[in-house]
């Protein structure tokens, strides 16, 4: 245990806010109108995209999100799915991330790990990359959510050995990216805050349930020293056999009279549950 | 066995006491074909017709008797022709009643080396550093291995090849070329000559050419630039210079540089005997100073020397750039360099060589050098340790009275008479336009023009005036667009000045300072401005690249332009305004500082600033 403590210390870069690995990770409307704080939420297969740790859930199953970010020109997918074995959980994804007007993409792999030990539960990935300019790409991430009665902390090590093989045949080295998530939870509300103290983001994402089935989202995500982005959204569970999101982000509005990135849409169907 | 009757005859030779006979030949060396002569000394009371002459051709294994010889008082004389190449014995024989005579035995050859030289005369009236190489043959007409060495005399001829060895009929091309320090004024005659084993008289030496140059002339030294690696942005200069004699005047110096895609030719004003131009390197590839046109007049004769000293410049993409400030009124100038590692900053002011201390300042390492009070060109050249060097450089002139300074671009500056009462030194400078955010506000500047700086040591009276050029695909037909930008420290302003614009050129009258053409916006608020066109370039940015945004509108407006990366963050932006002409550069990303990967950039255009009414997203990618 000591060791494991020794090797995180050594991940843990000093915090900086460094040239860190530049792709999509906050593709889930439901990351988006909680302004990407979903890092202390079990939230089922679309937790692999933002921390390991959050796919040791019952809600499993299959997930799907879409989003056409800055007026549409790059388009996102992300699939994933999860199932579980008592308490050892296991996922896999794939997004694919896409420029319209330069005929360019990027796709990632992921597979995941998880385990939950009451209030305690600990996952990972890894991922490979792939893509146009990519000849190939590797990255683990790290996550954990603990909860104590209401209150819920999260550490996750994302793009920990993150590398990349462009094909200039450069191969450029990204650091680990340290995200701190800490949340409160009651039948009420759900609110949560996440820092990528590498990155210099963060978020903040309250969730109000107005029924079981029913719940509105609000939440601003930004990077330190910028202007960021407030989002709203709604949750409905058990829509026809699916958990639909839908989200509406006001991405640099007042300075382009429209927003960059207004909607995502995602959905879940509950196969594991 | 007529052979053997020979030896016979001179083995035994019959001696009568009071008789002597001698014989000789002339020439002993000759070619075949050429006529021997051979003469016996003899008593006059011998009969001629008992006199004759044995002779043993050694390649013909034979002997001839040759008879009636002329005779003159004692000398009984044969001519004979040489037919072949060999060796000849002779002897001459007397028969008298008394009995026979011999003579001694003498011996010739046309089995020999000889060389044929075409010898030529060179007259070079006008000494110069170019001067034409002559070519001469040497050629071995005899039946031996001719060997030579050539040789200068005096020294200042350089002959290739300097020896060698020629076979019969066979003949070697020598090259003769002036390769010595020659100053006009003096007349200098120099021989290329070679020494061979040519046996024949007065035949071992040989004149190849002559050449005969001066009084009268020029001599145009070597010349040389400022540096031949360099990055696009920087000034290289090019110098050389021209001696000459009081009865030459030099009428105009042209140079001509190929560049990518064009190619410049500027006149160049002298100082003194030095010739002196820099040329704004704008763009990567290589730059080729490949003519220098000396035109002068002698004696009444308008003439023209060319030179092709085809000196090749390297220009590469560089992420570091250079400025220089001059500071008027003063000799001080301020030399900016921005750079992520520390430069190596050396000036170069006529024979002085200084290192400069660079301090860094925000973005930029900023030094000073104070220049000397003499003409001539300043250059400035920083090195790196990751990047390829920056030149820059500005020139000094000194003004007495209405001159005219001629600006690296074809352009000039027109100094009135008036200006400096007692004269002065007057620092020009023509840097590059920088495509950098430190015009923020008047992004319109779009390069149009470069940029002239001037400063002088005491303060004018009178203003100047200069000719700043643009292109005109640039400016689009909108000529009345076009405006005098000045710089005060590290930002550009619109200077009161008014050009007048003409086709690609505009003139404008100041005192002195730091100008610029750009253009600048007239903005209507009321109908909204549409985008035509926005485009990165390049928008694949493989290996160490900027990339730059490019906005056409169809109407002047305000625009701002963000640039995300796939996580939502803003890793540059700019803002501004714009004119109606196509590709408005509207900002320059520096894709070192960032990661690889996909990227957009997001502009919006409105007729108020901060109010904008459409908007257009590009994505473009950074891989290294």
């Amino acid at each position: 245990m000591k060791g494991v403590i020794i090797v995180l210390l050594f991940l843990i870069p000093v915090a900086v806010f460094s040239d860190v690995l530049d792709t999509i990770d906050n593709p889930s409307a439901f990351g988006m109108m909680m302004g990407g704080a979903i890092y202390t939420v079990y939230a089922g297969p679309q937790s692999i995209a933002y921390n390991p740790a959050g796919i040791a859930t019952d809600d499993g199953g299959l997930f799907f999100s879409h989003v056409e970010h800055y007026l549409g020109v790059i388009r996102n997918d992300f699939l994933s799915a999860t199932t579980n074995l008592g308490n050892l959980y296991l996922g896999g994804g794939f997004q694919t991330t896409r420029a319209i007007d330069t005929d360019y993409s990027q796709y990632r792999f992921y597979g995941s790990l998880a385990y939950r030990m009451n209030s305690l539960s600990i996952g990972g990935n890894i991922s490979a990359f792939y893509g146009t300019d990519i000849i190939n790409g590797f990255s683990a991430d790290f996550g954990s959510i603990f909860k104590m009665q209401n209150f819920k902390f999260a550490l996750t090590l994302k793009n920990a050995l993150a590398n990349i093989t462009w094909v200039s045949s450069t191969v450029q080295y990204y650091p680990v990216e340290v995200v701190l998530g800490a949340g409160y939870e009651n039948s009420s509300i759900n609110f949560n805050a996440f820092g990528n103290i590498t990155s210099g983001e963060y978020g903040i994402g309250l969730q109000y349930f107005i029924t079981k089935y029913f719940s509105l989202c609000a939440g601003y995500n930004g990077t330190f020293g910028q202007t960021g982005s407030f989002s709203i959204g709604t949750v409905i569970n058990n829509y026809l056999g699916f958990d639909l999101f839908i989200s509406y982000t006001f991405l640099n509005a007042t300075n382009f009279g429209q927003s960059l990135s207004p909607f995502t849409v995602s959905m879940s169907s509950d196969f594991g549950g | 066995m007529k052979k053997f009757i020979f030896f016979i005859f001179l083995a035994v030779p019959v001696l009568i006491y009071g008789v002597s006979l001698n014989l000789t030949v002339n020439p002993v060396f000759l070619l075949k074909n050429y006529t021997v002569t051979l003469t016996m000394t003899a008593s006059p009371l011998f009969d001629p017709s008992n006199v004759r002459l044995l002779l043993y051709d050694y390649s013909s294994n034979s002997t001839q008797t040759l008879y009636n010889p002329s005779v003159s008082s004692n000398e009984y004389v044969w001519n004979y022709t040489v037919t072949d190449y060999s060796d000849y014995r002779a002897v001459g024989m007397v028969i008298t009643s008394d009995g026979t005579y011999l003579s001694n035995v003498a011996t010739f050859t046309s089995n020999i080396p000889a060389a044929s030289v075409e010898s030529t005369i060179v007259s070079v009236p006008f000494i110069s550093n170019y001067m034409p190489s002559v070519f001469s043959e040497i050629t071995n007409i005899g039946s031996k291995i001719l060997t030579f060495t050539a040789f200068s005399s005096p020294s200042g001829l350089t002959i290739s090849p300097n020896a060698g060895q020629i076979g019969p009929d066979q003949y070697e091309t020598v090259k003769i070329t002036p390769s010595g320090v020659f100053l006009p004024g003096n007349y200098y005659t120099l021989d290329a000559m070679i020494s061979t084993n040519d046996p024949r008289s007065g035949m071992s030496e040989y004149l190849l050419s002559r050449f005969l140059m001066g009084p009268d002339g020029l001599v145009v030294t070597p010349v040389q630039v400022s540096s031949t690696s360099v990055s696009v942005g920087s000034n290289v200069e090019f110098y050389f210079s021209i001696y000459h004699s009081n009865d030459v005047a030099i009428s105009y110096v042209y140079a001509t540089w190929i560049t990518p895609g064009q190619s410049q030719t500027f006149s160049l004003s002298s100082s003194g005997n030095d010739f002196a131009s820099t040329i704004n390197i704008t763009s990567a590839g290589t730059y080729t100073l490949s003519q220098i046109i000396v035109g002068y007049s002698y004696k009444g004769q308008i003439l023209q020397m060319v030179f092709s000293p085809a000196i090749r410049v390297s220009a590469t993409n560089s992420p570091n750039s250079m400025n220089i400030e001059l500071v008027n009124g003063t000799n001080q100038s301020i030399i900016s360099v921005s750079s992520n590692s520390t430069p190596s900053v050396i000036v170069k002011d006529g024979s002085i060589i200084q290192t400069i201390q660079m301090i860094k300042t925000g973005q930029f390492w900023t030094g000073t050098y104070n220049y000397t009070n003499l003409p001539g060109i300043v250059s400035v050249n920083a090195e790196f340790s990751n990047a390829p060097s920056i030149s820059q450089a500005f020139t000094k002139y000194e003004i007495n009275g209405s001159t005219n300074i001629y600006l690296s671009d074809n352009g000039w500056i027109t100094i009135p008479s008036n200006a400096f009462p007692s004269g002065a030194i007057v620092a020009v400078y023509t840097g590059t336009f920088s495509p950098q955010n430190n015009y923020v506000g008047y992004s319109t500047f779009n390069q149009i023009s470069d940029s002239v700086s001037l400063s002088s040591s005491v303060t004018p009276i009178a203003s100047f005036t200069y000719n700043l050029y643009f292109s005109s695909q640039l400016v689009n037909g909108l000529f009345g667009n076009v405006r005098v930008y000045t710089k005060t420290g590290q930002t550009w302003t619109l200077s009161p000045i008014i050009p007048n614009v003409g086709m690609e050129i505009a003139t404008f009258s100041a005192m002195g300072g730091t100008y610029a053409l750009g253009m600048t916006t007239q903005i209507q608020p009321g109908t909204s401005p549409s985008i035509l066109s926005f485009y990165a370039n390049p928008s694949n940015a493989v290996g160490p690249h900027s990339v730059q945004f490019f906005l056409t509108v169809n109407k002047d407006c305000y625009y701002k332009i963000y640039v995300y990366d796939m996580r939502g963050r803003i890793v540059g932006s700019q803002s501004g305004s714009v004119v109606k002409i196509i590709g408005n550069l509207i900002y320059t990303l520096d894709t070192s500082s960032i990661s690889n990967g996909m990227y957009v950039a997001v502009v919006g255009v409105g007729s108020l600033p901060n109010v904008f009414t459409q908007s257009k997203a590009i994505s473009f990618v950074v891989s290294r």
